[in-house]
C-alpha cells in the first residue's frame, strides 16, 4: 500500500494505463499498438521526469 | 442515430467497456473496463477526491471537472454514494483526483468511440482490407 504513495510509482501506473488505453483505442494492428503505447508511455513517464529536473531550480531566488 | 448506437453509448457510459462488448469487440471491452476501473480505484485508494456538482461552488473549472468525473458512469455514483471526498492533506490527494478524473474522461472517449463504431465511422484495418480500394 505504501508503494502507492510513491510519486514515481504513480507516474508509472498513470503512464502505463494511459498508453494502453490510447493504443487500444486508436490502433488496430499489434505493431502499431506497441509503437503507440511506447510513445505515450515514454512521453508521460520520462517526459515527466525530465520536466521535473528542468523545473528543479524554480522558483528562482 | 440508430438504436444500436444509442444503446451502445448508454451501456458504454454506465459500465466502462460494455458498449464495445455489445458491439462485438469483446476483448477490447474487457481491457477498457479493466483500465478505467483500475484507474478509478487507484484514485480512490490514494485519497483522491471526487469532483461533484454540489461541491463545485460556482467555479466553472470544478463544474467541468464534475462533468468529466460523471463520465465514469456507475463508478461515479458508487463513489459519491460512499462520500469519496478525498483527504486534502494527503500527499497523493492531487494524484488521486487526477486518476479519477482521467478515468471519467477516458470513459467519455469510449462513449464517442461506440458512436463511431455503431455508425460505421471507424473502420478497422481488417475491415478496410476487405473493402475494395477506391481510386
Amino acid at each position: 500500500m505504501s508503494l502507492l504513495r510513491n510519486h514515481i510509482v504513480l507516474m508509472f501506473l498513470y503512464a502505463v494505463a494511459t498508453g494502453l488505453f490510447f493504443a487500444l483505442l486508436w490502433k488496430e494492428e499489434r505493431r502499431d499498438r506497441i509503437r503507440t503505447f511506447l510513445a505515450i508511455f515514454c512521453s508521460l513517464f520520462f517526459g515527466g521526469i525530465a520536466l521535473g529536473w528542468l523545473m528543479y531550480p524554480l522558483p528562482l531566488r | 442515430m440508430t438504436t444500436r448506437a444509442v444503446v451502445s453509448m448508454l451501456m458504454a457510459w454506465a459500465i466502462p467497456g460494455s458498449g464495445h462488448v455489445y458491439l462485438g469487440r469483446r476483448g477490447r471491452g474487457i481491457a477498457f473496463f479493466a483500465i478505467v476501473v483500475t484507474m478509478f480505484v487507484i484514485g480512490l485508494v490514494i485519497d483522491g477526491g471526487l469532483y461533484t456538482l454540489a461541491g463545485s461552488r460556482g467555479s466553472w473549472l470544478r463544474v467541468m471537472a464534475s462533468y468529466a468525473s460523471m463520465g465514469s458512469g456507475f463508478l461515479y455514483f458508487l463513489a459519491s454514494r460512499i462520500g469519496a471526498a478525498g483527504d486534502v492533506v494527503s500527499s497523493t490527494f492531487e494524484y488521486g483526483s487526477t486518476f479519477m478524473l482521467t478515468a471519467g474522461l477516458m470513459n467519455l472517449l469510449l462513449v464517442l468511440d461506440c458512436f463511431d463504431i455503431a455508425n460505421d465511422r471507424k473502420v478497422g484495418i481488417s475491415d478496410r482490407k476487405a473493402k475494395p480500394e477506391s481510386a
